[in-house]
């Protein structure tokens, strides 16, 4: 059902879109982004949901926490880059849609950095001196 | 073998969850760098056992720099160092707290010793307490530190009050000293051969005042005890070079012209108060705060504030009209507290500064 009506407010906007393009390009490209946005809220709901399972999943078993943080992390960061990315490069904005990539890609590269020197301090231990 | 288990649930739990993000995300563009992440993640709980061994700390830092990153949840989970760097500061406000507290208590019994025996009105008494360990060489102990403070200054501001006036008034004659103030305070040293500093300071009415004539300073001590001393040295050093020095002092570094300046402002108002110190000549050429050591010395330290007109050191006498009062004032805490005469420093107010 859900499937539906996501399905349906998608077609309903693009027939608009498709109408109203020729007129008032603008409107159509506002109408775009307010469809994104209404299926992105819908579905925030269902994300909050999914992540309080799979974080009392890794609360039970003992896992720590961090890992779990930092994958989350990584979807958020993907999700979001990729999703303003998709308004700007409707609107015709390709370049910023490339930096705002970018800037999704060096922030996930920003959680590695304490994952990375932890793991070379580590392994600078354990070879002998 | 439970560091086994929950090593394995750990590689599990993360393995799966790279396979679901994988799926899960948007774009094949941003799938290297999260692959990577996500590798290393994987990596990283492999190696925890090892880790543990051989850098114990480094899950906690891990943490650390996850909630450096994000600044959040920093409420939600504290670390140990945390907890206990907030109790560290709340017991160093305690502590200082407390510190202020007994000073001001030491500070309000020194008033009532000094009012009750000097008679003077004292307006208030500061006390300055540190932590001996963070100057511990050029400080002394007083007694009553059991907790390892030491007394840094004790200041004293003392108001004249209106009945010491009348000794100090203006028509003083040339070399006329009035003793008249003998409140048995120890001696003056008298050095009568060296050549005398004359040493005026800002002061008080009550302290006698001292009208400048010609350079040359003459100071009225209502305050000094044993007149015949008093008197001895004043002749001492005015009879030596006080003159000479004064004239001397002019050609010196800025003390000259600080010492002109007084001499004619002094000219201008005769009926300024002034301080004349007297001290031992190897202590003190110019020197404003005086060691314990010579009990002479003692009332130094409230010239610093007053603003001293020291003519340059080549001169080893210093007069002070408030001499007395200081010393006394000095050894009265001395011999209630322990506290040596140099951390004192006795501040009149007077009508001129």
């Amino acid at each position: 059902m859900e499937m539906i009506q996501i399905v349906g407010l998608g077609l309903i906007a693009t027939i608009l879109i498709l109408i109203i393009k020729e007129q008032k390009p603008m409107f159509a490209f506002l109408i775009a982004v307010s469809t994104g946005i209404m299926i992105f809220m819908y579905l925030v709901g269902k994300i909050g949901g999914i992540i309080e399972v799979l974080e009392q999943l890794a609360e039970s078993s003992g896992v720590q926490m961090i890992y779990l943080k930092t994958i989350l992390k990584i979807i958020g960061i993907a999700y979001i880059a990729e999703f303003g990315a998709q308004i700007v490069r409707d609107a015709g904005q390709d370049s910023i849609a490339s930096k705002i990539e970018l800037a999704g890609k060096v922030l996930i590269m920003v959680l590695a950095i304490p994952i990375i020197s932890i793991i070379i301090e580590t392994v600078i231990k354990m070879l002998p001196v | 073998m439970a560091w086994l288990a929950q090593w394995l649930k750990e590689i599990i739990f993360v393995v799966l969850m790279a396979a679901f993000i994988d799926l899960l995300l948007p774009n094949r563009s941003m799938e290297r760098y999260v692959k990577l992440v996500v590798s290393l993640l994987i990596l990283l709980t492999l190696i925890s056992p090892v880790m543990r061994i051989f850098s114990p700390e480094a899950e906690k830092k891990l943490d650390l720099s996850f909630m450096d990153q994000s600044g959040e949840e920093s409420s939600a989970d504290v670390t140990t160092e945390e907890i206990l760097r907030q109790g560290e500061q709340l017991r160093m406000k305690r502590e200082q707290e407390a510190m202020q507290w007994a000073s001001e208590q030491a500070a309000k019994q020194m008033q009532e010793q000094i009012e009750r025996e000097t008679g003077q009105t004292v307006e208030r008494v500061v006390v300055k307490l540190e932590e001996a360990g963070e100057r511990a060489e050029d400080k002394l102990k007083s007694s009553d530190n059991a907790d390892g403070l030491s007394i840094q200054a004790v200041e004293v501001y003392i108001l004249q009050d209106n009945s010491a006036e009348e000794h100090g008034y203006a028509g003083i004659v040339h070399g006329a000293v009035d003793v008249s103030e003998a409140s048995g305070v120890p001696k003056m040293p008298e050095v009568p051969g060296v050549p005398g500093v004359l040493k005026v300071s800002g002061t008080s009415e009550s302290s006698g005042a001292s009208g400048v004539f010609e350079g040359f300073k003459e100071s009225k001590s209502s305050g000094v005890s044993e007149k015949p001393k008093a008197l001895e040295a004043l002749e001492a050093a005015r009879a030596s070079k006080v003159y000479e020095a004064s004239e001397a002092a002019e050609d010196h570094g800025n003390s000259n012209e600080r010492q002109r300046n007084e001499t004619s402002r002094f000219a201008i108002a005769p009926i300024e108060p002034v301080h004349i110190e007297v001290s031992e000549p190897l202590e003190l050429s110019g020197q404003i705060q005086m060691s314990a050591q010579n009990e002479v010395s003692r009332q130094s330290g409230g010239n610093e504030t007053q603003g001293q007109y020291n003519s340059s050191g080549n001169l080893g006498q210093q007069v002070t009209s408030s001499y007395s009062l200081t010393r006394h004032i000095s050894d009265i805490i001395f011999r209630e507290w322990g506290i040596p005469g140099n951390v004192v420093h006795v501040i009149v107010n007077g009508n001129d500064e």
